[in-house]
Protein backbone atom coordinates (compact mmCIF):
# COMPACT_ATOMS: atom_id res chain seq x y z
CA UNK A 1 0.00 0.00 0.00
CA UNK A 2 1.26 3.24 -0.69
CA UNK A 3 0.42 5.86 2.28
CA UNK A 4 1.69 9.03 -0.06
CA UNK A 5 -1.44 8.81 -1.51
CA UNK A 6 -3.01 9.92 1.58
CA UNK A 7 -0.92 13.08 2.82
CA UNK A 8 -0.92 14.02 6.11
CA UNK A 9 -2.82 17.68 6.58
CA UNK A 10 -1.48 20.15 8.75
CA UNK A 11 -4.64 22.66 8.94
CA UNK A 12 -4.33 26.17 7.83
CA UNK A 13 -4.80 29.57 9.69
CA UNK A 14 -7.73 31.88 9.61
CA UNK A 15 -5.67 35.21 9.08
CA UNK A 16 -8.82 37.65 8.78
CA UNK A 17 -11.16 36.49 11.61
CA UNK A 18 -7.41 36.06 14.08
CA UNK A 19 -7.71 39.73 13.20
CA UNK A 20 -10.83 40.78 13.91
CA UNK A 21 -11.14 38.84 16.92
CA UNK A 22 -7.97 40.35 18.48
CA UNK A 23 -9.43 43.95 17.52
CA UNK A 24 -12.53 43.08 18.59
CA UNK A 25 -10.91 41.74 22.17
CA UNK A 26 -8.88 44.98 21.74
CA UNK A 27 -11.26 46.97 21.46
CA UNK A 28 -13.57 45.78 23.93
CA UNK A 29 -11.62 45.54 26.93
CA UNK A 30 -10.41 49.05 26.83
CA UNK A 31 -14.42 50.01 26.75
CA UNK A 32 -14.92 47.98 29.74
CA UNK A 33 -12.35 49.58 31.61
CA UNK A 34 -13.64 52.93 30.09
CA UNK A 35 -16.94 52.22 31.59
CA UNK A 36 -15.73 51.25 34.42
CA UNK A 37 -14.28 55.28 35.66
CA UNK A 38 -18.19 56.39 33.82
CA UNK A 39 -21.34 54.59 34.54
CA UNK A 40 -22.20 54.06 38.29
CA UNK A 41 -23.86 50.50 37.37
CA UNK A 42 -20.37 49.21 36.69
CA UNK A 43 -18.75 50.51 39.12
CA UNK A 44 -21.00 48.86 41.68
CA UNK A 45 -20.47 45.61 39.73
CA UNK A 46 -16.68 46.33 40.30
CA UNK A 47 -16.52 47.03 43.85
CA UNK A 48 -17.86 43.23 44.28
CA UNK A 49 -14.81 42.11 42.92
CA UNK A 50 -12.10 41.64 45.26
CA UNK A 51 -8.50 43.50 45.04
CA UNK A 52 -5.87 41.56 43.13
CA UNK A 53 -8.69 39.63 40.86
CA UNK A 54 -7.39 39.18 37.69
CA UNK A 55 -9.69 37.81 34.72
CA UNK A 56 -8.83 36.18 31.14
CA UNK A 57 -10.61 36.00 28.04
CA UNK A 58 -8.65 33.31 25.28
CA UNK A 59 -9.73 31.77 22.76
CA UNK A 60 -8.26 27.91 22.87
CA UNK A 61 -6.10 26.14 22.02
CA UNK A 62 -3.55 28.93 23.75
CA UNK A 63 -0.83 27.34 21.99
CA UNK A 64 -2.26 28.40 18.02
CA UNK A 65 -2.52 32.16 19.19
CA UNK A 66 0.86 33.00 20.61
CA UNK A 67 1.44 36.26 20.80
CA UNK A 68 1.73 38.92 17.94
CA UNK A 69 6.00 39.14 16.87
CA UNK A 70 6.10 42.46 18.03
CA UNK A 71 5.60 42.07 21.42
CA UNK A 72 8.39 40.64 21.88
CA UNK A 73 10.66 43.43 20.83
CA UNK A 74 8.76 45.85 23.42
CA UNK A 75 9.99 46.71 26.45
CA UNK A 76 7.54 45.01 29.23
CA UNK A 77 5.52 47.81 30.31
CA UNK A 78 3.99 48.28 26.94
CA UNK A 79 2.50 45.34 26.85
CA UNK A 80 1.04 45.03 30.01
CA UNK A 81 -0.49 48.64 29.19
CA UNK A 82 -2.29 47.17 26.56
CA UNK A 83 -1.66 50.19 24.71
CA UNK A 84 -1.76 48.19 21.64
CA UNK A 85 -2.37 44.73 19.60
CA UNK A 86 -0.67 41.84 20.96
CA UNK A 87 -2.90 38.90 20.71
CA UNK A 88 -5.81 36.61 21.06
CA UNK A 89 -6.27 37.26 24.71
CA UNK A 90 -7.48 39.84 26.95
CA UNK A 91 -6.37 40.46 30.79
CA UNK A 92 -8.33 42.66 32.77
CA UNK A 93 -7.61 42.98 37.02
CA UNK A 94 -8.13 45.29 39.48
CA UNK A 95 -5.52 46.59 41.58
CA UNK A 96 -4.46 46.99 45.22
CA UNK A 97 -6.34 50.71 44.51
CA UNK A 98 -9.60 48.99 42.88
CA UNK A 99 -8.95 50.59 39.91
CA UNK A 100 -10.33 47.71 37.16
CA UNK A 101 -7.40 47.93 34.15
CA UNK A 102 -6.42 46.26 30.76
CA UNK A 103 -3.78 44.75 31.26
CA UNK A 104 -2.66 43.43 27.55
CA UNK A 105 -2.75 40.06 25.75
CA UNK A 106 0.53 38.85 27.97
CA UNK A 107 -0.59 36.33 30.90
CA UNK A 108 3.03 35.61 31.94
CA UNK A 109 3.66 36.65 35.40
CA UNK A 110 -0.24 37.13 36.43
CA UNK A 111 -2.34 35.01 38.56
CA UNK A 112 -5.23 34.48 37.11
CA UNK A 113 -8.42 34.01 38.93
CA UNK A 114 -11.34 33.64 36.23
CA UNK A 115 -10.75 32.44 33.13
CA UNK A 116 -13.12 32.39 30.27
CA UNK A 117 -11.80 30.42 27.43
CA UNK A 118 -13.73 29.89 23.77
CA UNK A 119 -13.54 26.51 22.29
CA UNK A 120 -12.41 28.04 19.24
CA UNK A 121 -11.87 30.58 16.64
CA UNK A 122 -14.82 30.49 15.20
CA UNK A 123 -16.75 30.12 18.69
CA UNK A 124 -15.28 33.68 19.06
CA UNK A 125 -16.25 34.99 16.31
CA UNK A 126 -20.01 33.24 16.50
CA UNK A 127 -20.27 35.77 19.99
CA UNK A 128 -18.05 38.46 18.31
CA UNK A 129 -19.76 39.15 15.39
CA UNK A 130 -23.05 39.37 17.29
CA UNK A 131 -24.78 35.99 16.09
CA UNK A 132 -25.24 34.62 19.33
CA UNK A 133 -25.43 37.03 22.35
CA UNK A 134 -23.06 35.98 25.69
CA UNK A 135 -25.46 34.41 27.65
CA UNK A 136 -26.25 31.90 24.50
CA UNK A 137 -22.43 31.38 23.63
CA UNK A 138 -22.04 29.86 27.46
CA UNK A 139 -25.56 28.10 26.58
CA UNK A 140 -24.02 26.87 23.30
CA UNK A 141 -20.97 25.96 25.31
CA UNK A 142 -18.83 28.45 22.89
CA UNK A 143 -16.75 29.13 25.84
CA UNK A 144 -15.60 27.64 29.48
CA UNK A 145 -15.40 29.23 32.75
CA UNK A 146 -12.73 27.92 35.22
CA UNK A 147 -12.08 30.05 38.52
CA UNK A 148 -14.71 31.91 40.58
CA UNK A 149 -18.33 31.60 38.92
CA UNK A 150 -19.65 33.90 41.31
CA UNK A 151 -17.29 36.39 39.76
CA UNK A 152 -17.96 35.73 36.56
CA UNK A 153 -21.74 36.37 36.53
CA UNK A 154 -20.84 40.12 37.74
CA UNK A 155 -17.99 39.97 34.58
CA UNK A 156 -20.90 38.97 32.06
CA UNK A 157 -23.25 42.14 33.77
CA UNK A 158 -20.17 44.21 32.66
CA UNK A 159 -19.59 43.05 29.32
CA UNK A 160 -23.33 43.33 28.80
CA UNK A 161 -23.75 47.22 29.71
CA UNK A 162 -20.79 47.95 27.99
CA UNK A 163 -22.39 46.45 25.05
CA UNK A 164 -25.15 48.98 25.57
CA UNK A 165 -23.10 52.07 25.60
CA UNK A 166 -20.51 50.84 23.09
CA UNK A 167 -23.40 49.06 20.20
CA UNK A 168 -26.51 51.06 18.34
CA UNK A 169 -29.55 49.40 20.05
CA UNK A 170 -30.07 47.33 16.94
CA UNK A 171 -26.63 45.33 17.30
CA UNK A 172 -26.41 45.62 21.55
CA UNK A 173 -29.85 43.76 21.53
CA UNK A 174 -28.50 40.89 19.79
CA UNK A 175 -25.68 40.81 22.27
CA UNK A 176 -27.14 41.23 25.61
CA UNK A 177 -29.50 39.15 27.71
CA UNK A 178 -32.12 41.95 27.90
CA UNK A 179 -32.34 45.46 26.56
CA UNK A 180 -32.31 48.00 29.45
CA UNK A 181 -35.89 49.66 29.66
CA UNK A 182 -36.03 53.57 29.36
CA UNK A 183 -37.25 53.23 33.18
CA UNK A 184 -34.04 51.26 33.75
CA UNK A 185 -31.55 52.93 32.03
CA UNK A 186 -32.62 56.83 30.86
CA UNK A 187 -31.94 58.10 27.80
CA UNK A 188 -29.63 61.14 28.65
CA UNK A 189 -27.27 58.83 30.73
CA UNK A 190 -26.98 56.30 28.16
CA UNK A 191 -25.81 58.72 25.16
CA UNK A 192 -23.39 60.57 27.66
CA UNK A 193 -21.59 57.75 29.22
CA UNK A 194 -21.69 56.08 25.22
CA UNK A 195 -19.92 59.48 24.37
CA UNK A 196 -17.51 59.20 27.48
CA UNK A 197 -16.79 55.86 26.90
CA UNK A 198 -15.67 56.25 23.35
CA UNK A 199 -13.75 59.20 24.39
CA UNK A 200 -12.11 56.75 27.28
CA UNK A 201 -11.38 54.32 25.15
CA UNK A 202 -8.93 56.23 22.78
CA UNK A 203 -7.36 59.04 25.27
CA UNK A 204 -6.45 57.22 28.47
CA UNK B 1 -46.70 4.40 34.15
CA UNK B 2 -45.82 1.22 34.81
CA UNK B 3 -42.39 -0.02 36.41
CA UNK B 4 -40.37 -2.09 34.81
CA UNK B 5 -39.39 -5.24 36.65
CA UNK B 6 -35.63 -5.32 35.85
CA UNK B 7 -33.76 -3.10 32.69
CA UNK B 8 -30.81 -1.93 31.62
CA UNK B 9 -29.92 0.80 29.69
CA UNK B 10 -26.09 2.41 28.39
CA UNK B 11 -25.80 4.73 25.90
CA UNK B 12 -22.38 6.38 25.36
CA UNK B 13 -21.77 8.55 22.55
CA UNK B 14 -21.60 12.39 23.39
CA UNK B 15 -23.62 13.80 21.32
CA UNK B 16 -22.80 17.37 19.74
CA UNK B 17 -25.21 19.19 17.39
CA UNK B 18 -25.82 22.41 16.17
CA UNK B 19 -23.54 25.14 14.03
CA UNK B 20 -20.13 25.33 14.30
CA UNK B 21 -20.08 21.87 15.41
CA UNK B 22 -17.24 20.44 14.04
CA UNK B 23 -15.38 22.89 15.16
CA UNK B 24 -15.28 21.18 18.53
CA UNK B 25 -13.82 18.45 17.63
CA UNK B 26 -10.42 19.70 18.00
CA UNK B 27 -11.11 20.38 21.67
CA UNK B 28 -13.09 17.20 22.42
CA UNK B 29 -9.66 15.45 20.98
CA UNK B 30 -7.55 17.51 23.12
CA UNK B 31 -9.68 15.91 26.05
CA UNK B 32 -8.47 12.53 25.20
CA UNK B 33 -5.48 13.38 25.16
CA UNK B 34 -4.80 13.26 21.11
CA UNK B 35 -3.50 15.59 18.50
CA UNK B 36 -3.34 13.51 15.15
CA UNK B 37 -6.76 11.42 13.94
CA UNK B 38 -6.46 9.64 11.00
CA UNK B 39 -9.57 10.35 9.00
CA UNK B 40 -11.89 7.29 7.43
CA UNK B 41 -14.68 8.78 4.82
CA UNK B 42 -15.85 7.28 1.53
CA UNK B 43 -15.11 8.31 -2.08
CA UNK B 44 -18.78 9.69 -2.33
CA UNK B 45 -18.15 12.16 0.55
CA UNK B 46 -14.96 13.60 -1.43
CA UNK B 47 -16.99 13.92 -4.28
CA UNK B 48 -19.18 16.11 -2.65
CA UNK B 49 -16.83 18.45 -1.30
CA UNK B 50 -17.26 17.79 2.08
CA UNK B 51 -14.13 16.90 2.89
CA UNK B 52 -12.82 20.11 1.91
CA UNK B 53 -15.64 21.75 4.41
CA UNK B 54 -14.14 19.42 6.69
CA UNK B 55 -10.54 20.46 6.97
CA UNK B 56 -11.05 24.14 6.98
CA UNK B 57 -12.59 23.08 10.97
CA UNK B 58 -9.45 22.58 12.15
CA UNK B 59 -7.93 25.40 11.03
CA UNK B 60 -6.46 27.50 14.23
CA UNK B 61 -6.03 24.18 15.90
CA UNK B 62 -2.98 22.31 17.07
CA UNK B 63 -4.40 19.11 15.47
CA UNK B 64 -2.20 17.43 12.31
CA UNK B 65 -4.65 15.16 10.26
CA UNK B 66 -3.03 11.76 10.18
CA UNK B 67 -4.27 10.93 6.38
CA UNK B 68 -7.73 10.79 4.74
CA UNK B 69 -8.59 7.66 3.68
CA UNK B 70 -10.81 7.63 1.12
CA UNK B 71 -11.37 4.38 -0.22
CA UNK B 72 -14.59 3.27 1.31
CA UNK B 73 -17.40 2.57 -1.09
CA UNK B 74 -20.61 0.50 -0.18
CA UNK B 75 -18.83 -2.42 1.13
CA UNK B 76 -16.62 -2.79 4.91
CA UNK B 77 -14.45 -5.64 4.25
CA UNK B 78 -11.21 -6.58 6.34
CA UNK B 79 -8.71 -6.11 3.72
CA UNK B 80 -9.47 -2.43 3.42
CA UNK B 81 -9.57 -2.12 7.15
CA UNK B 82 -6.01 -3.43 7.35
CA UNK B 83 -4.89 -0.75 4.95
CA UNK B 84 -6.33 1.57 7.43
CA UNK B 85 -4.25 0.08 10.08
CA UNK B 86 -1.67 0.41 8.71
CA UNK B 87 -2.02 3.77 7.50
CA UNK B 88 -2.44 4.85 11.06
CA UNK B 89 0.32 2.59 12.49
CA UNK B 90 3.36 4.48 9.98
CA UNK B 91 1.48 8.25 10.26
CA UNK B 92 1.67 7.54 14.27
CA UNK B 93 -2.11 8.49 14.97
CA UNK B 94 -3.63 8.58 17.96
CA UNK B 95 -7.65 8.51 16.95
CA UNK B 96 -10.00 7.96 14.52
CA UNK B 97 -12.62 10.12 12.93
CA UNK B 98 -15.01 8.62 10.77
CA UNK B 99 -16.39 11.19 7.96
CA UNK B 100 -20.12 9.41 6.95
CA UNK B 101 -22.29 6.62 7.66
CA UNK B 102 -22.54 3.45 7.49
CA UNK B 103 -19.91 1.22 5.99
CA UNK B 104 -17.36 3.98 6.52
CA UNK B 105 -18.37 3.66 10.60
CA UNK B 106 -17.92 0.33 10.43
CA UNK B 107 -14.77 0.52 8.79
CA UNK B 108 -13.78 3.05 11.31
CA UNK B 109 -14.48 0.71 14.45
CA UNK B 110 -13.20 -2.12 12.55
CA UNK B 111 -9.67 -0.10 12.42
CA UNK B 112 -10.27 1.37 16.00
CA UNK B 113 -10.45 -2.59 17.36
CA UNK B 114 -7.35 -3.51 14.86
CA UNK B 115 -5.15 -0.68 15.95
CA UNK B 116 -5.81 -1.05 19.68
CA UNK B 117 -6.07 -4.42 20.18
CA UNK B 118 -2.77 -4.65 18.22
CA UNK B 119 -4.11 -7.76 15.89
CA UNK B 120 -4.46 -8.26 12.14
CA UNK B 121 -7.89 -9.75 11.71
CA UNK B 122 -11.12 -10.10 13.66
CA UNK B 123 -11.37 -13.72 13.21
CA UNK B 124 -11.22 -14.44 17.13
CA UNK B 125 -14.13 -11.87 17.78
CA UNK B 126 -16.27 -13.97 15.09
CA UNK B 127 -16.03 -16.83 16.73
CA UNK B 128 -17.60 -15.00 20.46
CA UNK B 129 -14.12 -13.40 21.79
CA UNK B 130 -15.10 -10.22 23.16
CA UNK B 131 -13.13 -6.78 23.14
CA UNK B 132 -12.63 -6.09 26.54
CA UNK B 133 -10.23 -3.03 26.59
CA UNK B 134 -11.23 0.82 25.81
CA UNK B 135 -10.56 1.72 22.10
CA UNK B 136 -8.92 4.80 20.52
CA UNK B 137 -11.40 7.67 20.53
CA UNK B 138 -13.63 7.83 17.62
CA UNK B 139 -15.53 10.08 16.87
CA UNK B 140 -18.04 10.21 14.06
CA UNK B 141 -19.35 12.84 11.82
CA UNK B 142 -22.71 11.63 10.01
CA UNK B 143 -22.94 12.57 6.26
CA UNK B 144 -25.24 11.85 3.65
CA UNK B 145 -26.87 8.04 3.90
CA UNK B 146 -26.97 6.03 6.74
CA UNK B 147 -27.56 2.53 7.89
CA UNK B 148 -28.78 3.42 11.22
CA UNK B 149 -26.17 1.48 13.37
CA UNK B 150 -23.52 4.21 13.47
CA UNK B 151 -23.97 5.39 17.14
CA UNK B 152 -24.44 1.62 18.50
CA UNK B 153 -22.49 -1.15 19.30
CA UNK B 154 -22.32 -3.12 16.61
CA UNK B 155 -19.83 -3.01 13.85
CA UNK B 156 -20.46 -5.11 10.60
CA UNK B 157 -17.05 -6.03 8.68
CA UNK B 158 -17.24 -9.13 5.91
CA UNK B 159 -21.56 -9.45 6.47
CA UNK B 160 -20.50 -10.42 9.59
CA UNK B 161 -21.55 -8.75 13.03
CA UNK B 162 -19.87 -8.14 16.36
CA UNK B 163 -21.21 -6.66 19.05
CA UNK B 164 -19.27 -4.86 22.00
CA UNK B 165 -20.19 -2.09 24.89
CA UNK B 166 -16.39 -1.13 23.80
CA UNK B 167 -17.40 -0.25 20.22
CA UNK B 168 -19.97 2.76 21.17
CA UNK B 169 -18.58 5.73 19.09
CA UNK B 170 -16.60 8.64 22.35
CA UNK B 171 -18.55 11.68 20.46
CA UNK B 172 -20.86 11.94 17.53
CA UNK B 173 -20.80 15.42 15.80
CA UNK B 174 -23.73 16.62 14.19
CA UNK B 175 -23.04 19.66 12.01
CA UNK B 176 -25.50 21.87 9.13
CA UNK B 177 -22.23 21.51 6.57
CA UNK B 178 -22.01 17.83 6.54
CA UNK B 179 -25.58 16.51 6.70
CA UNK B 180 -27.35 17.68 3.73
CA UNK B 181 -28.48 14.71 1.54
CA UNK B 182 -27.38 14.25 -1.58
CA UNK B 183 -30.62 12.71 -3.15
CA UNK B 184 -33.82 12.01 -1.61
CA UNK B 185 -33.39 8.25 -2.33
CA UNK B 186 -30.81 8.63 0.13
CA UNK B 187 -33.11 10.90 3.12
CA UNK B 188 -35.96 8.58 2.95
CA UNK B 189 -33.74 5.58 3.16
CA UNK B 190 -32.22 6.85 6.22
CA UNK B 191 -35.55 7.78 7.70
CA UNK B 192 -37.56 4.70 7.18
CA UNK B 193 -34.10 3.22 9.03
CA UNK B 194 -34.53 5.50 12.36
CA UNK B 195 -38.50 4.83 12.28
CA UNK B 196 -38.11 1.14 11.89
CA UNK B 197 -35.56 1.69 15.01
CA UNK B 198 -37.55 3.74 17.17
CA UNK B 199 -40.69 1.82 16.60
CA UNK B 200 -39.10 -1.04 17.36
CA UNK B 201 -37.40 0.28 20.92
CA UNK B 202 -41.23 1.41 21.55
CA UNK B 203 -43.22 -1.80 20.40
CA UNK B 204 -41.09 -3.88 22.04
CA UNK B 205 -43.00 -5.62 25.03
CA UNK B 206 -39.61 -5.27 27.31
CA UNK B 207 -39.02 -1.69 26.70
CA UNK B 208 -38.36 0.68 29.34
CA UNK B 209 -38.77 3.92 30.64
CA UNK B 210 -35.02 5.24 29.18
CA UNK B 211 -35.41 3.50 25.69
CA UNK B 212 -38.70 4.96 25.75
CA UNK B 213 -37.13 8.57 26.27
CA UNK B 214 -34.71 8.78 23.69
CA UNK B 215 -37.15 7.18 20.91
CA UNK B 216 -39.82 9.26 21.50
CA UNK B 217 -37.78 12.56 20.29
CA UNK B 218 -36.71 10.06 17.37
CA UNK B 219 -40.48 9.43 16.37
CA UNK B 220 -41.47 13.11 16.79
CA UNK B 221 -38.32 14.46 14.90
CA UNK B 222 -39.43 11.71 12.18
CA UNK B 223 -42.32 12.39 12.15
CA UNK B 224 -42.39 16.58 11.65
CA UNK B 225 -39.20 16.39 9.38
CA UNK B 226 -39.23 13.23 7.25
CA UNK B 227 -41.78 14.36 4.43
CA UNK B 228 -39.90 18.18 4.30
CA UNK B 229 -36.54 16.23 4.55
CA UNK B 230 -37.63 13.61 1.18
CA UNK B 231 -38.82 16.80 -0.79
CA UNK B 232 -36.11 19.14 -0.10
CA UNK B 233 -33.05 17.15 1.21
CA UNK B 234 -31.00 20.14 1.19
CA UNK B 235 -33.12 21.63 3.63
CA UNK B 236 -30.90 21.97 6.75
CA UNK B 237 -33.37 22.02 9.33
CA UNK B 238 -34.59 18.86 8.47
CA UNK B 239 -31.34 17.15 7.83
CA UNK B 240 -30.21 18.28 11.03
CA UNK B 241 -33.49 16.88 12.49
CA UNK B 242 -33.53 13.78 10.61
CA UNK B 243 -29.75 12.91 11.99
CA UNK B 244 -30.60 13.55 15.30
CA UNK B 245 -33.57 11.07 15.00
CA UNK B 246 -31.11 8.67 13.30
CA UNK B 247 -29.04 8.66 16.10
CA UNK B 248 -31.49 8.43 18.76
CA UNK B 249 -33.26 5.49 17.42
CA UNK B 250 -30.07 3.56 17.20
CA UNK B 251 -29.13 4.47 20.67
CA UNK B 252 -32.68 3.43 21.92
CA UNK B 253 -32.29 0.25 19.46
CA UNK B 254 -28.79 -0.81 20.97
CA UNK B 255 -30.52 -1.52 23.94
CA UNK B 256 -33.22 -3.12 22.89
CA UNK B 257 -34.40 -6.28 21.34
CA UNK B 258 -34.52 -5.95 17.72
CA UNK B 259 -37.87 -5.80 15.72
CA UNK B 260 -39.13 -8.46 13.16
CA UNK B 261 -38.70 -6.00 10.67
CA UNK B 262 -35.02 -4.91 11.47
CA UNK B 263 -34.23 -9.07 11.64
CA UNK B 264 -36.03 -9.68 8.11
CA UNK B 265 -34.38 -6.85 6.50
CA UNK B 266 -31.20 -7.84 7.72
CA UNK B 267 -31.25 -11.36 6.73
CA UNK B 268 -32.59 -10.17 3.28
CA UNK B 269 -29.91 -7.63 3.12
CA UNK B 270 -26.91 -9.97 3.97
CA UNK B 271 -28.46 -12.42 1.50
CA UNK B 272 -28.88 -10.09 -1.70
CA UNK B 273 -26.25 -7.12 -1.05
CA UNK B 274 -28.95 -4.45 -1.01
CA UNK B 275 -29.36 -1.74 1.16
CA UNK B 276 -31.40 -2.21 4.31
CA UNK B 277 -33.44 0.76 3.87
CA UNK B 278 -35.01 -0.61 0.66
CA UNK B 279 -36.44 -3.71 2.87
CA UNK B 280 -37.54 -1.55 5.89
CA UNK B 281 -39.52 0.73 3.53
CA UNK B 282 -41.35 -2.90 2.19
CA UNK B 283 -41.08 -4.57 5.54
CA UNK B 284 -42.35 -2.23 8.19
CA UNK B 285 -45.77 -1.65 6.59
CA UNK B 286 -46.37 -4.95 6.30
CA UNK B 287 -45.26 -5.84 10.00
CA UNK B 288 -48.11 -3.04 11.09
CA UNK B 289 -50.95 -4.33 9.08
CA UNK B 290 -50.55 -7.63 10.98
CA UNK B 291 -50.14 -6.29 14.20
CA UNK B 292 -53.38 -4.16 13.58
CA UNK B 293 -54.87 -7.72 12.43
CA UNK B 294 -53.85 -9.51 15.68
CA UNK B 295 -54.95 -6.40 17.79
CA UNK B 296 -51.10 -6.45 19.01
CA UNK B 297 -51.54 -4.55 22.54
CA UNK B 298 -48.03 -1.70 22.28
CA UNK B 299 -47.41 0.93 24.38
CA UNK B 300 -49.67 4.28 23.58
CA UNK B 301 -46.21 6.35 23.25
CA UNK B 302 -45.97 5.55 20.07
CA UNK B 303 -48.67 7.95 19.20
CA UNK B 304 -47.73 10.30 21.49
CA UNK B 305 -44.43 10.21 19.67
CA UNK B 306 -45.80 10.50 15.86
CA UNK B 307 -48.84 12.82 16.72
CA UNK B 308 -48.09 15.41 19.84
CA UNK B 309 -49.67 16.00 22.91
CA UNK B 310 -52.98 17.91 21.48
CA UNK B 311 -54.22 15.06 19.20
CA UNK B 312 -52.92 12.48 22.02
CA UNK B 313 -55.58 14.10 24.78
CA UNK B 314 -58.09 14.14 22.06
CA UNK B 315 -58.37 10.24 21.38
CA UNK B 316 -60.18 8.02 23.94
CA UNK B 317 -57.12 5.66 26.10
CA UNK B 318 -57.98 2.38 24.21
CA UNK B 319 -58.04 3.73 21.10
CA UNK B 320 -54.49 5.03 21.29
CA UNK B 321 -52.22 2.34 20.09
CA UNK B 322 -54.43 1.39 17.08
CA UNK B 323 -54.43 4.85 16.31
CA UNK B 324 -50.28 4.92 16.79
CA UNK B 325 -49.93 2.37 14.67
CA UNK B 326 -52.06 4.20 11.85
CA UNK B 327 -50.21 7.24 12.18
CA UNK B 328 -46.58 5.20 11.79
CA UNK B 329 -48.33 3.40 8.34
CA UNK B 330 -49.35 7.02 7.25
CA UNK B 331 -45.76 8.13 8.05
CA UNK B 332 -44.15 5.44 5.89
CA UNK B 333 -46.39 5.83 3.04
CA UNK B 334 -45.88 9.59 3.13
CA UNK B 335 -42.45 8.84 1.15
CA UNK B 336 -44.40 7.40 -1.69
CA UNK B 337 -42.87 6.57 -4.96
CA UNK B 338 -39.35 6.88 -3.37
CA UNK B 339 -38.14 3.41 -2.56
CA UNK B 340 -39.81 -0.37 -3.94
CA UNK B 341 -42.73 -1.21 -2.34
CA UNK B 342 -42.48 -4.74 -2.52
CA UNK B 343 -40.32 -7.48 -2.29
CA UNK B 344 -41.52 -8.79 -5.87
CA UNK B 345 -40.46 -5.42 -7.32
CA UNK B 346 -36.55 -6.04 -6.19
CA UNK B 347 -37.13 -9.25 -7.89
CA UNK B 348 -36.47 -11.15 -4.40
CA UNK B 349 -37.35 -15.02 -5.72
CA UNK B 350 -40.71 -15.98 -3.28
CA UNK B 351 -38.93 -19.53 -2.31
CA UNK B 352 -36.25 -17.83 -0.16
CA UNK B 353 -38.06 -16.20 1.86
CA UNK B 354 -38.57 -19.26 3.98
CA UNK B 355 -35.02 -19.06 4.68
CA UNK B 356 -34.85 -15.75 5.48
CA UNK B 357 -37.85 -16.37 7.70
CA UNK B 358 -36.47 -19.44 9.52
CA UNK B 359 -33.25 -17.57 10.06
CA UNK B 360 -34.78 -14.66 11.58
CA UNK B 361 -36.85 -16.55 13.54
CA UNK B 362 -33.95 -18.12 15.15
CA UNK B 363 -32.41 -15.00 16.01
CA UNK B 364 -35.10 -13.52 17.26
CA UNK B 365 -34.94 -16.03 20.80
CA UNK B 366 -38.81 -17.24 20.40
CA UNK B 367 -40.31 -14.28 20.46
CA UNK B 368 -41.52 -14.38 16.83
CA UNK B 369 -42.13 -18.08 15.47
CA UNK B 370 -41.23 -19.08 11.62
CA UNK B 371 -44.90 -18.43 10.58
CA UNK B 372 -45.22 -15.17 12.19
CA UNK B 373 -42.18 -13.82 9.80
CA UNK B 374 -43.31 -15.89 6.89
CA UNK B 375 -46.84 -13.88 7.00
CA UNK B 376 -44.76 -10.93 6.90
CA UNK B 377 -42.96 -11.58 4.34
CA UNK B 378 -45.26 -12.98 1.95
CA UNK B 379 -47.16 -9.60 2.31
CA UNK B 380 -44.36 -7.69 1.82
CA UNK B 381 -43.99 -9.90 -1.01
CA UNK B 382 -47.30 -8.66 -2.86
CA UNK B 383 -46.83 -5.33 -1.18
CA UNK B 384 -50.55 -5.44 -0.40
CA UNK B 385 -50.08 -3.43 3.10
CA UNK B 386 -48.36 -0.21 1.16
Amino acid sequence: MNINKYPEIQPGKKLIKRIYVAVFMWFFARAIQAAAKVDEEVKKEVETIPANFTLRLIVNPEKAFPLFFYAKMLPRFIVDKGILLYGLQMIMGKDKKGKFRYQGSDPRGKKINLSMAFTSLEAAMMVFTFRESLCTGYAHSRFVVEGDLPFAQSIMRIMDLTAVFLLPKIVAKLVVKRYPKWSEMSPLRKYLNRVLVYLRMFTV
Amino acid sequence: MLIPDYYQFLIHPKIISGKCSLENIPSELNGYDAQKPLVITGKNIMERGLVKKFIKAFYDSTVTLGGIFDEVRDYAGISLARDAAFLYKERGCDSIIALGNGTVVDLAKAVNVLVSEKIDNLSAYHEGASISRQLKPLIIVPACRSNGMEATNVMTIDNRRITADFLYPDVIVIDPRMTPGCCPECVAESGVIALTHAFAALTDEAHNPMTAAVAHPALSYLSEYLPKGVTRPKNKDASIALANASVLAASAYSNTRPGMADLLAEELSIITGISVGKYMRILLPSLIADMQKKKIKISDELFLSLVGMEAYAATPVQERPQKGLDAAMKLINSLKGLLPKSLEQLKIQKYKLAEVARVAAERSAERFTDADCRTVLEQAWEGSAV
